[in-house]
């Protein structure tokens, strides 16, 4: 019997099993036919491989750490509808690392140190403003950016997100007191975030490819950089939510309008651990770089600001003007006009998800001994000092 | 990145890093490194466009990414992904094939574009591999798999579990493929440029 076309084939590619193999040049050796079927196929196969090698693809194998930073934040879906105004205090890291920026502050560099022992500690007194090219933050690099580091990142302690039902309950479980704004007389929504503590080591792998998430190959980290460790320890926090607000669970609906919402925010600061010699203010300098300013602009900037105790927040430079108010004793920080965000929510069970705008939003944050609070919302923003004032 | 884009992902899913769908973090990212390359490099040589390649290869991780399944349900996750984007891949260049002939100019200025830019053989090159590419897009969209999954480098074995066929059926399918290669590619007038 004549062996098939497939089998001749296989033969070409050595994709055979022994057995088959020796039977498929027995028969050859005897059939004159098979044998003129047998060159047809491989003088085939072989200009139809010379062909398809004309697709060879030509550069370098892609880059699967590039893609994947991209990749990312496409599969991200519980997105939390959260003006970014109000640190993110889940998971624990969050808080720092609520845009590139803020986390890119706390990378410490030596690599030189990195058996020293980590003795420098960050304590946060003071907010400041970091005017943000806007496209940075439409484009969601900064996004992909904090998704990039979330994999580096440790944690060591998980914060959870408990719903508790009143204030006592809230100081209790956060071990603090818990300050509500007397302005409002309903009953908030409050929820604890538990402790929760992290540790980030910078490889410089992760950091050219956060360099090109962020297309700024033109700027480069300090070498030493490499292999930097920080480890940053968040406290439990109290978040307490006033009239209608987006829920942050996208999996219940959300509804506008969110005129009367209003959420109080309160976190002892969070300590930041690294190493002792680190230059902040270039690393600093490095960050606000990458939001978009000129290497003179962030040099500037960076001068004017003492990072060991910063907090930087970063603000969309055309979409969000900002202010310094004084509040609560100290100097604070108001935002107001953050018009763009959306809401990707969920309407019912499976149903699609829906893309809407939340109204412009205003926030005011300041540290208050040790405890970092923000008071935000999507109605009039002139309520945000007087609310920031009566908090008990 | 748009919001917009998540527009289909399906209640229950979470985020990489979350603990749901069956996804953790480290088993999808082992997955995408042991494959995104290989796969880019397949998909490429379909479309011959890095950028377009990249992200079909993207577009087939966010699939599996969705599936709703648990990942040890698909003990062939290579086999998975290749089908889905060399699929996505051929799909891709039937279109822009459909729209090539529908817009005869796109090749004109295709031409003008690599004259404009190399040597004659580069050109020349081009040339065919435009024509090898035009020639796939002719092809049953499974011959054309085949084709590009074993030309990619692919085993037997593997075409097989990409495919969904038996292994010993490959040999049979691809020598059907390289028959209805070969023909289509003469109809275009393409000429082999190897003899025997």
């Amino acid at each position: 019997m004549c062996i098939s076309d497939g089998n001749l084939r296989a033969k070409l590619d050595g994709e055979l099993n022994q057995t088959d193999l020796a039977q498929v040049e027995a028969h050859l050796e005897t059939c004159a036919e098979c044998r003129q079927r047998a060159a047809e196929i491989a003088g085939r196969a072989a200009r139809t491989g010379a062909l398809l090698s004309e697709l060879s693809p030509a550069g370098e194998p892609a880059d699967a750490h590039l893609a994947l930073a991209h990749l990312k934040p496409r599969l991200t879906v519980d997105r939390a509808p959260r003006p970014f105004w109000i640190p993110r205090l889940t998971p624990a890291w969050g808080a720092i690392a609520a845009v590139a920026v803020a986390v890119v502050l706390l990378i410490s560099p030596p690599g030189r140190a990195v058996a020293q022992k980590l003795l420098g500690m960050l304590r946060i007194k003071t907010v400041v403003a970091v005017p943000m090219e806007r496209e940075f933050i439409a484009e969601g690099k900064a996004e992909m950016l904090q998704q990039l580091l979330a994999d580096a990142v440790v944690k060591t302690k998980e914060s959870r997100r408990l719903a508790v039902a009143d204030r006592d309950e809230a100081a209790k479980l956060a071990s603090m007191t818990v300050r509500l704004p007397e302005l409002r007389t309903d009953t908030p929504q409050i929820t604890v975030n538990t402790e929760g503590a992290f540790q980030f080591t910078a490889s410089q792998q992760r950091l050219d490819t956060l360099l090109s998430v962020a297309g700024r190959t033109d700027l480069q980290f300090p070498a030493d950089l490499n292999g930097a460790q920080v480890a940053v320890d968040v406290p439990a926090s109290v978040v307490a939510r006033y009239g209608n607000c987006p829920v942050e669970d996208l999996r219940q609906p959300t509804h506008g309008p969110y005129d009367d919402c209003v959420v109080v925010s309160q976190v002892p600061v969070p300590t930041v651990v690294t190493t002792p010699q680190l230059d902040l203010s270039g690393v600093a300098e490095f960050g606000l770089q990458l939001a978009g300013m000129t290497a003179e602009q962030a040099h500037l900037f960076s001068q004017t600001v003492d990072w060991t105790s910063t907090l930087a927040i970063p603000i969309p430079r055309n979409a969000a003007s900002f202010e310094t108010v004084a509040v609560d004793g100290v100097q604070g920080l108001m935002i107001t006009g953050l018009a763009d965000r959306q809401v990707v929510a969920r309407v019912g069970e499976g149903s699609r998800n829906r893309v809407t705008k939340l109204p412009p939003a205003y926030g005011l944050v300041w540290v208050h001994n040790g405890v970092m609070y923000s008071v935000g919302g999507f109605g009039n923003p002139a309520l945000a000092e007087p609310l920031a004032a009566s908090l008990r | 990145m748009e919001y917009a884009g998540e527009a289909t992902m399906r209640p229950g899913m979470s985020a990489l890093g979350g603990e749901r769908a069956g996804w953790s973090a480290a088993a999808f990212e082992a997955v995408f490194f042991e494959h995104y390359a290989r796969l880019v490099a397949v998909v490429q040589r379909v479309l011959g466009d890095r950028a377009q390649a990249e992200e079909i290869a993207s577009d087939a991780f966010l699939k599996l990414y969705q599936q709703p399944s648990a990942p040890e349900r698909y003990q062939n996750l290579g086999g998975w992904l290749y089908r889905t984007a060399s699929r996505l891949g051929i799909d891709a260049l039937r279109a822009s094939n459909r729209r090539r002939e529908h817009d005869p100019e796109a090749g004109e200025r295709l031409a003008e574009a690599s004259a404009l830019s190399g040597p004659l053989e580069d050109v020349l090159r081009r040339e065919r591999a435009r024509n090898v590419r035009s020639a796939l897009a002719t092809l049953k969209p499974a011959q054309a798999q085949i084709l590009t999954l074993r030309a990619g480098g692919l085993s037997y074995k593997e075409v097989a579990e990409a495919m969904g066929v038996k292994s010993t059926s490959v040999g049979q399918s691809l020598a059907r493929a390289e028959a209805a290669f070969e023909k289509a590619y003469r109809r275009i007038g393409g000429e082999p440029n190897v003899h025997f």
